[in-house]
């Protein structure tokens, strides 16, 4: 059976791709400050295997019956996949992608040229 | 009273020097000879640089170090950045030669506060427990001192505890810390030295103080203010102190002494770039890990990536904590309770061990 993903119908508040923001070196720790009051989501074009998308909110989450299966909504961009080469890696984003849609709080992501987010900041 | 230091000659060859610094009779210039001798305990042994050797290395750059200073600022100070002081207190060694150990917590102590952001947090570090817990291995004594490569390793390897556990008192003794000493352990992720002046003001302009050692002649004793070099008297040992400073206009750096608050400036003294061998080379403290309770505080960003068991919290006032990765159960718990506090904006007691949150309570 194929892989399956989120239903875009079910995602509101999608419109067109997010910002892409610094190309990232993947980092086996957070280098991060958090951000002030006044940062809001940033634009620009990173390199293209790797671009960080920053200042989102996440507005729904997608977990399925399958191994290493789950999403996250990011508002104005839509469904994005979390990486799945590791289970304790896929559910550690999970947790802070489903800490982002309960907060509310501010997400930068690095996504990959598999369009899977790899690295995820929780504000 | 000895009465062997002439300081009004001193500082008619101060002047005639054409130096910046004023002598005076000192509370160490003041003690017999053989006692203001105790006080330098500075033996460089297992490859670190004769004092000859630094000596020689400075003074041939010294006017390279001036200008050295490209990317860094010209000036700086971790006892007045933005008003706030990162510099622990002045302690006094005594008649002891453990200068090492006192050269080594202070730039420690300051890598904490500096690492914490936070000017006012309490550490105050055992030099005794350094000196004659870890110090012995490597044959370090109040009479022929200690050298900077084991007191390094002592805080990556060992870790020292809080003063309170071992207070220093300036004599030769045995081991005697508390029973808990290792619950109360500080230690360093790492240290490496630095031979470039430039490297120098630029690590201390954006990462903290830095240890260094330098010969010391017998009119330094006889120091109260100004930017020291040396007009007079012969060698009479090595010295290690902490960089807390530096500045290019006045071409000096600014050190953290350990003969107490009554010495030179508050403690503290200026010496010319280039001078008695100070910035041949420095040691760095790269990072402070901590053991112990971080009460009451809260958890405002989390951190995840695509590898086993990776994740992060950011702790309020404290920065970026590693989640324990003994097990799955382990780390998903932690991290879901972490969540949890942050989501429900509660606040958490924490315990690090060695840096990684390893138990916590959300309140």
């Amino acid at each position: 059976m194929a892989e399956a993903k989120p239903e875009q119908g079910m995602l509101a508040g999608v419109s067109g791709s997010g910002g892409a923001g610094l190309a990232g070196a993947a980092a086996a720790a957070p280098t991060a400050e958090p951000p002030s009051a006044a940062e809001g989501g940033t634009t620009g074009v990173g390199a293209a295997a790797t671009v960080w998308v920053n200042g989102k909110k996440i507005n729904a989450l997608w977990a399925i019956n399958q191994n290493r299966n789950s999403w996250v909504g990011v508002a104005g961009v839509g469904w994005v996949k979390l990486a799945n080469n590791s289970d304790s890696a896929i559910v550690a984003l999970t947790m802070l992608g489903a800490n982002a849609k309960i907060t509310q709080g501010t997400v930068n992501y690095r996504q990959e040229s598999d369009n899977m987010i790899h690295e995820i900041y929780v504000w | 009273m000895p009465q062997d230091i002439d300081v009004s000659q001193l500082n008619t060859l101060i002047k005639a020097a054409n130096a910046s610094w004023v002598a005076a009779s000192t509370s160490v210039s003041d003690l017999p000879p053989d006692e203001r001798r105790s006080r330098l305990g500075y033996v460089p042994r297992g490859g670190e640089e004769s004092l000859e050797q630094r000596v020689a290395n400075s003074a041939g750059r010294a006017a390279a170090t001036r200008a050295a200073a490209i990317g860094a600022p010209a000036a700086y100070d971790w006892r007045n950045v933005g008003g706030s002081n990162y510099v622990t207190p002045v302690r006094d060694q005594g008649g002891c030669g453990s200068c090492v150990s006192f050269g080594t917590t202070a730039t420690v102590e300051s890598a904490f506060r500096i690492q914490r952001g936070n000017p006012g947090l309490a550490v105050d570090l055992s030099e005794a427990s350094l000196f004659f817990c870890v110090g012995p291995a490597t044959s370090a004594n109040c009479t022929d001192g200690w050298y900077m490569t084991p007191a390094m390793d002592g805080y990556k390897n060992t870790g020292i505890p809080d003063e309170a556990c071992f207070p220093y008192t300036d004599h030769q003794q045995a081991c005697g810390q508390c029973a808990d000493w290792q619950n109360r352990a500080t230690k360093i992720s790492g240290w490496h030295t630095i031979g470039s002046p430039a490297d120098m003001k630029t690590w201390i302009s954006t990462r903290g103080p830095l240890a260094t050692c330098f010969t010391v002649y017998s009119d330094f004793y006889s120091y109260r203010s100004g930017v020291y070099r040396h007009v007079s008297g012969g060698v009479e040992g090595g010295h290690c102190v902490c960089v807390v400073g530096y500045s290019d206009a006045g071409g000096f750096w600014i050190c953290k002494n350990s003969w107490g608050a009554g010495w030179g400036e508050s403690g503290f003294f200026c010496i010319a770039y280039g001078e008695c061998g100070i910035d041949s080379t420095m040691w760095a403290v790269e990072g402070v890990v901590e053991t112990g309770w971080l009460n009451n505080t809260h958890v405002i960003g989390l951190w995840a990536i695509d590898q086993d068991r990776n994740a992060w919290a950011y702790l309020a006032g404290i920065g970026w904590r590693k989640i324990a990765t003994d097990n799955d159960n382990i780390f998903f718990d932690l991290l879901r309770l972490l969540a949890a506090a942050k989501e429900g904006g509660r606040p958490v007691n924490v315990y690090q061990t060695n840096g990684i949150i390893t138990q916590l309570y959300v309140l």
